[in-house]
């Protein structure tokens, strides 16, 4: 799409470029295109700071003798418990589209 | 959690302040897209940055040139942790050594020396083994062993 300026039907997305030879209504088509790619990175990230987690757990126990061994317990607990809800948000957010009957994941009314 | 709120308002601030900087010179042009991309124009790494990029793009300017040397960084900061936690024990195992030695019997302080011990060898074994357990996870949620381990960010169009 042409970006029309001055007319009534402007699109902003039209005239911001996003590249060289994309503008940014090209790639994002519809906002469902940024969730899916905030989503996709927010587990790359999300693992990483699991790894560091289990890390510093592991250092609590090693410092922190009988103290630290709760603390590194708790640590480990609430890191993996976390990753998993992450982890099913989809599925949850599946099983209510199913009982409920409401189209909340495909987009199309 | 209050200065980090500030840093992300900052980010925000100058994020947004650079949409606004672009739009009046992509209005401009009619066409959207500028020639050449940018009105900003190239942005070089600062020297540290560039050198861990330079170890992740071994071809300069090549089809992957645009790879993050993010990863390098993070593995030295593992490497050295585990250094770290290994000296930390070893200092440990040998005052717990000195504390067995003058506790002369007494049941308090081998309790003591103990859990110290017990708790060093099981954290050292945490970090060490956090690797597998990380890629057992991995394995286990997404399919794939190399998931978190060798993590790759990808745009709108993957």
């Amino acid at each position: 799409m042409e970006c029309q300026t001055g007319s009534a039907n402007l699109n902003l997305a039209d005239c911001y470029a996003l590249n060289a030879n994309q503008t940014v209504s090209e790639v994002y088509t519809s906002p469902a295109v940024l969730v899916n790619l905030l989503v996709r990175n927010i587990f790359v990230v999300a693992g990483i700071l699991l790894f560091f987690l289990v890390m510093y757990a592991g250092f609590l126990f090693i410092t922190g003798n009988v103290k630290g061994k709760d603390k590194a317990k708790e640590v480990l607990e609430a890191a993996l418990i976390g990753f998993l809800v992450m982890f099913a948000a989809f599925w949850i957010l599946q099983i209510v589209k199913v009982v409920t009957g409401a189209n909340i994941l495909t987009g199309t009314p | 959690m209050k200065i980090l709120g500030k840093y992300l308002f900052i980010v925000l601030v100058l994020a947004f302040g650079l949409f606004q900087l672009a739009m009046p010179a992509l209005a401009a042009t009619g066409r959207g897209v500028t020639p050449g991309g940018s009105v900003f124009g190239p942005v070089d790494a600062p020297p540290g940055v560039a050198e861990f990029n330079a170890q992740v793009n071994p071809v300069v300017g090549g089809p992957d040139g645009e790879r993050i040397g993010l990863i390098i960084f993070a593995s030295n900061l593992i490497r050295i942790a585990t250094i770290v936690a290994g000296i930390i024990v070893f200092i440990k195992f040998i005052v717990a050594g000195y504390a067995y030695i003058f506790s002369d019997g007494s049941a308090k302080v081998n309790e003591q020396v103990k859990n110290q011990l017990t708790y060093s060898v099981i954290g050292l074994v945490i970090i060490i083994a956090s690797y597998t357990i990380i890629a057992i996870i991995s394995l286990l949620l997404f399919g794939k062993a190399d998931f978190i381990l060798n993590p790759t960010i990808t745009g709108p169009t993957p």
